[in-house]
């Protein structure tokens, strides 16, 4: 049995789409034939098949699988794959005694290494649970470091979210004095006690809560860079718990008088926001975007690098913007459109809606 | 009103030892109780008087009516639709002169004659055509769906004939010795519920009594046209017992009534009684396309002209005026509720 | 115990119970027992109150609509509910108009039993989910038995009541056990029931507390049972929380018991089996959209059978029903 990849360096996906089915479940295909179309959140990709055989399609069209996980398996027969999918047709928990448990949360459980019999036995038990069992139990056995105590005037900012956009931040507010990091937050309770930036991770979002309540710090910057839905989550997080959130702004930034912003905006180097522009909250700007005049902008946005914007153009709540894009004059981009990188936009796109690009993949195949 | 979309109440164990034919059904709870009806002596006589006096006050009783109601329609005082009997009465006369309170009847759209030869409830009748609610349902069934104590009508035709047969079979089951009577016309021998219906009350021997009255036109379908075939043979294919008359006399019709009356009642099976007769009025209103002829020359076979021969012209015109009185009072009444 | 024992146990106790029931049918009568043998057995001890009749449903109908009249009740069984349709004329015109027409003198409780449904492969007039052309109408009620439901219970309570009633059995769920809730749980789900003005159950199926549901799924019969493995899949695989709420009247229906599921959930699937459009889902989608405007995160979504005869074929079938699969994407759909 040899497994079925999607083909993609892309780092900022971790899921696909299978959009099509080029050929149907459990057929013989050749070497190198185009057997599927998946999209990931930058990308339309083609799939061909590297090897001969019958191949087992490992999800429908429509669903979304990991990008570490296959698409399709290839057998050399079709006894070894109905056999394949037999031994695979166990309904999620048969044959599993014990508390009884989502997927999601035996995944997590394993890799968290939680005890699933330590949690409630009177009801299903969920990823959130084991994770929440986790965060309890990090905080009993893991010494948390405490936050950093700088000697300042200026605000005491919590960095939320640990990941790349964290680094971002961290460098955005030190360049800027405008505000001091002196502690990062995450849910994910493996990078506690890790340094970002010389800023250590303290504890996840009830920990950031407790601080800005006990007035040890005074606002956060939420980091994700590119997950629009946790960016959103995580200013919900902070509406309900009364934190405040501070812009962080390049020192680079070319923001011209007048323009006005909400609060929560990461902005990264060398953006430009033309006179008579509008900014809401919680939006992650990438390096060197660019809004020439009189733009209007949403909330919760999220953009890659080298994005350009003419005059006069709107951009709703939630939209995800790739690399490299420009958008022409007038154009209105509804709330939650997501756009692939590279492309050029010349029409308004309707709210929920994506544009998206093909991109060719490259097979390298042996020499014959 | 009983509300219809909530259903309460728990119904009593029925008495299966009383006849359940002189049941309406079981007793809606929150149903008006109905008043006992009270019936004027004037209109449906009494068992006094000599039968031949009886059976003319009650035809002519139902013709008066009929046209007192043809003629409110024709005022505007009325509205919806209504299927008059005149020229039929003598058929409603002789049968139910046959029938005892323990037997149900029921009739179909054309059905004054039959209610009112049954109850005598002029004014329930006439209060009902009229959307009242002191009409025998209401105002809400109209001239063609009536309800009283042994006594029901509706309007689809050929309908009928199954629950006629569920009560003789309820009958059957519970012993009761009381007839279901049902009346239909030759046009309803189109539908193929009759036929369903026939088979069944053969097979399980139903006390169920038909009355069949031909009166030669469906609607505005002369007979032949609707029919192929004999109409006793339709009967006779599933076995059942056929009397038949041509006639509008209503002695001869009551003789010949009777003794298929006794007979249901002796071997307990289902029985026709087919009645060839005429309708002298329209179908319905105003639409009568008949050829005027014909029309005329059954207006010479009268019901109630043959039958006033056996009165004393003197006994016949009291009898006229006292029905005429009765009916009076019936229309004043009704015309104040 | 399997369904289609618990109907015939519910109407062997009825029988016994109460010398006013009466069964009506075509081939009843021992030892066939009826097309699907729900009826076995009853006619050896009931001999002249279990009858087989001929081949004519509209006379099944009506003759059972003169027996309710006389103060009988009777349990007529129409073979296949595909055949409804020849009685639909007594059903509507007679047996639900009497007591309403008549000002309330006399009461109607007719029950019509029938085996409805597809998915045996019966072909296009033995394969139906025609119910959808009785509700709504006004006097009569419209029951579908469910795995959920105890069919004697059910029958009890019918009995007790007067207005007439078309019960829908699933061919399907005939052969399933029951799965009755025990201890206020189905399986491995929380279950919990409310009565409404029917006086009969609205079930709750549910893998987690309604607060932690995301999605109301409102179905009947055995398109319930799809949509609760689906759902429980659901539930394990991606952790996505559905509440099932299952009501044993579908028309009239008690809305309370569902909207309270859909004002927690603020998201509503119905799925039937009927053909889509001007049907039970459609009424139930309408209703609640005017009762939930501007609450709702989407739409009411209705998942029917595709609007075409049912083919005889496996495959061809499964394309046109609604299938644990489909049902499964409509939830996720629903659940965004």
């Amino acid at each position: 049995m040899k497994p079925l990849f999607v083909p993609t360096t892309d780092v900022n996906s971790e899921t696909a789409v299978i959009r099509t089915w080029h050929v149907p479940d459990r057929v013989e295909i050749t070497a190198g034939e185009l057997v599927a179309e998946v999209e990931t959140s930058k990308a339309i990709i083609d799939v061909n098949g590297a090897d001969p055989g019958f191949i087992l399609h490992a999800a429908p069209v429509g669903e979304e699988i990991r990008l570490t996980e296959p698409v399709g398996r290839t057998f050399d027969s079709l006894a070894e794959l109905e056999s394949f999918v037999a031994e695979r047709e166990q309904p999620a928990d048969a044959d599993v005694a014990g508390p009884r448990a989502t997927a999601p949360a035996r995944r997590r459980a394993e890799e968290l290494g939680v005890d699933l019999a330590t949690l409630a036995a009177d009801r299903l038990i969920t990823a959130e649970m084991v994770e929440a069992s986790a965060r309890t139990a990090a905080q009993v056995t893991l010494e948390l470091p405490p936050p950093l105590a700088p000697v300042t005037t200026l605000p005491k900012v919590g960095v939320f979210g640990a990941g790349l956009g964290a680094t971002q931040v961290i460098d955005i507010l030190r360049a800027a004095e405008s505000a001091v990091p002196i502690a990062v937050f995450d849910d994910d309770v493996t990078r506690w006690a890790e340094e970002v930036m010389g800023v250590p991770v303290v504890g996840g979002g009830d920990r950031l809560i407790e601080l800005v309540e006990r007035s040890a710090i005074d606002a956060a910057v939420i980091s994700i860079s590119t997950s629009i839905r946790a960016r959103t989550r995580l200013r919900q997080v902070c509406l309900d718990a009364g934190i405040p959130l501070v812009n962080a702004i390049d020192p680079t930034a070319r923001i011209t008088a007048g323009v006005t912003f909400g609060v929560g905006n990461v902005v990264c180097a060398y953006c430009h926001f033309g006179v008579g522009t509008t900014v809401g909250d919680n939006n992650f700007f990438s390096a060197y975007n660019s809004f020439d005049h009189h733009n209007r902008l949403g909330s919760d946005i999220s953009t890659g690098p080298a994005c350009a914007a003419s005059g006069l153009v709107e951009i709703g709540d939630r939209v995800r913007l790739g690399t490299g894009i420009h958008i022409e004059p007038h154009v209105r981009l509804g709330d939650d459109v997501e756009v692939a990188s590279g492309s050029t936009i010349v029409a308004s796109v309707p709210a929920n809606h994506s544009v998206k690009r093909r991109v060719a993949t490259t097979v390298v195949v042996p020499r014959r | 009103m009983v509300a219809w979309e909530h259903v309460g109440g728990d119904l009593e164990r029925g008495n299966l030892n009383t006849t359940v034919a002189n049941q309406t059904g079981p007793q809606a709870p929150g149903a008006r109780a109905k008043a006992p009806v009270e019936t004027d002596r004037r209109l449906v006589g009494d068992l006094e008087e000599p039968r031949a006096d009886r059976l003319y006050r009650r035809m002519r009783f139902i013709r008066r009516f009929e046209e007192t109601l043809l003629a409110l329609f024709e005022e505007g005082v009325l509205n919806g639709t209504t299927h008059a009997c005149i020229g039929q009465e003598a058929d409603a006369v002789a049968v139910m002169e046959c029938l005892r309170p323990t037997d149900h009847v029921f009739s179909n759209h054309r059905c004054h004659g039959h209610f009112l030869a049954r109850t005598g409830d002029a004014i329930g009748l006439l209060a009902e055509i009229m959307g009242k609610p002191q009409g025998v349902c209401g105002g809400i069934g109209g001239s063609q769906h009536l309800c009283a104590p042994g006594f029901k009508s509706n309007g689809i035709q050929g309908g009928i004939l199954p629950a006629a047969a569920g009560i003789a079979l309820a009958n059957q089951l519970s012993r009761a010795d009381g007839l279901s009577a049902v009346f239909m016309g030759e046009g309803t021998l189109g539908e193929g519920l009759v036929y369903e219906t026939l088979n069944l009350a053969s097979l399980w021997r139903l006390p169920l009594f038909i009355v069949l009255e031909d009166n030669a036109w469906a609607q505005s379908t002369p007979s032949h046209v609707n029919l192929a075939g004999g109409i006793a043979e339709r009967f006779a294919a599933f076995a059942i017992d056929v009397s038949e008359i041509d006639s509008t006399d209503v002695e001869q019709i009551h003789a010949i009534a009777a003794g298929a009356v006794e007979r249901a009642r002796e071997t307990r099976a289902p029985s026709a009684l087919i009645i060839h007769t005429y309708r002298l009025c329209h179908h319905s209103k105003n639409d009568d396309a008949r050829p005027e002829a014909e029309v005329e020359a059954r207006w010479e076979l009268d019901p109630l002209e043959i039958h006033a021969q056996r009165l004393h012209e003197a006994r016949r015109r009291a009898i006229d005026q006292e029905v005429e009185a009765g009916l009076t009072a019936v229309l004043d009444t009704a015309l104040r509720l | 115990m399997i369904c289609s024992r618990a109907i015939g146990e519910a109407l062997r106790v009825a029988l016994e119970s109460d010398d006013r029931v009466v069964l009506l049918g075509e081939d009843l009568v021992d030892p066939y027992g009826g097309a699907f043998k729900v009826t076995r057995g009853l006619s050896t001890d009931f001999p002249e109150r279990v009858r087989s009749t001929p081949i004519s449903e509209a006379a099944i109908a009506g003759v059972s609509a003169g027996l309710a009249l006389a103060g009988f009740r009777p349990i007529a069984e129409i073979m296949f509910g595909d055949f409804l349709s020849l009685c639909f004329d007594q059903i509507v015109n007679h047996i639900a108009k009497y007591e309403q027409m008549y000002n309330g003198q006399v009461k109607c409780p007719v029950i019509i039993r029938t085996p409805s449904g597809g998915g045996r492969g019966y072909g296009p007039t033995h394969s139906q989910s025609l119910e959808k052309y009785f509700t709504g109408v006004p006097g009569l009620k419209v029951v579908a038995s469910s795995l959920y439901h105890d069919p004697g219970v059910t029958l009890r309570t019918l009995l007790a009541q007067s207005t007439p009633v078309l019960h829908i059995e699933h061919k399907l769920l005939y052969p399933l056990h029951l799965l009755l809730p025990i201890d206020g749980r189905i399986d491995q789900d929380i279950a919990e029931e409310r009565f409404g003005a029917s006086g009969l159950p609205t079930t709750y199926i549910r893998p987690v507390e309604r607060d932690e549901c995301t999605v109301t799924v409102l179905a009947y019969g055995y398109q319930a049972e799809l949509a609760r493995r689906a759902a429980a899949k659901l539930a394990i695989e991606e952790e996505l929380f559905v509440e099932l709420v299952v009501p044993a009247q579908i028309s009239p229906l008690d809305w309370e018991p569902i909207e309270a599921s859909v004002r927690q959930t603020r998201s509503a699937l119905v799925v039937e089996e009927g053909t889509r459009g001007w049907s039970w889902g459609s009424e139930v989608a309408a209703k609640l959209s005017e009762r939930f405007f501007g609450e709702l995160r989407g739409p009411v979504s209705v998942l029917a059978s595709e609007p075409s005869v049912i083919p005889s074929s496996r495959e061809l079938e499964t394309a046109v029903l609604p299938t644990e699969e489909k049902i499964k994407e409509a939830i996720v759909r629903a659940a965004r």
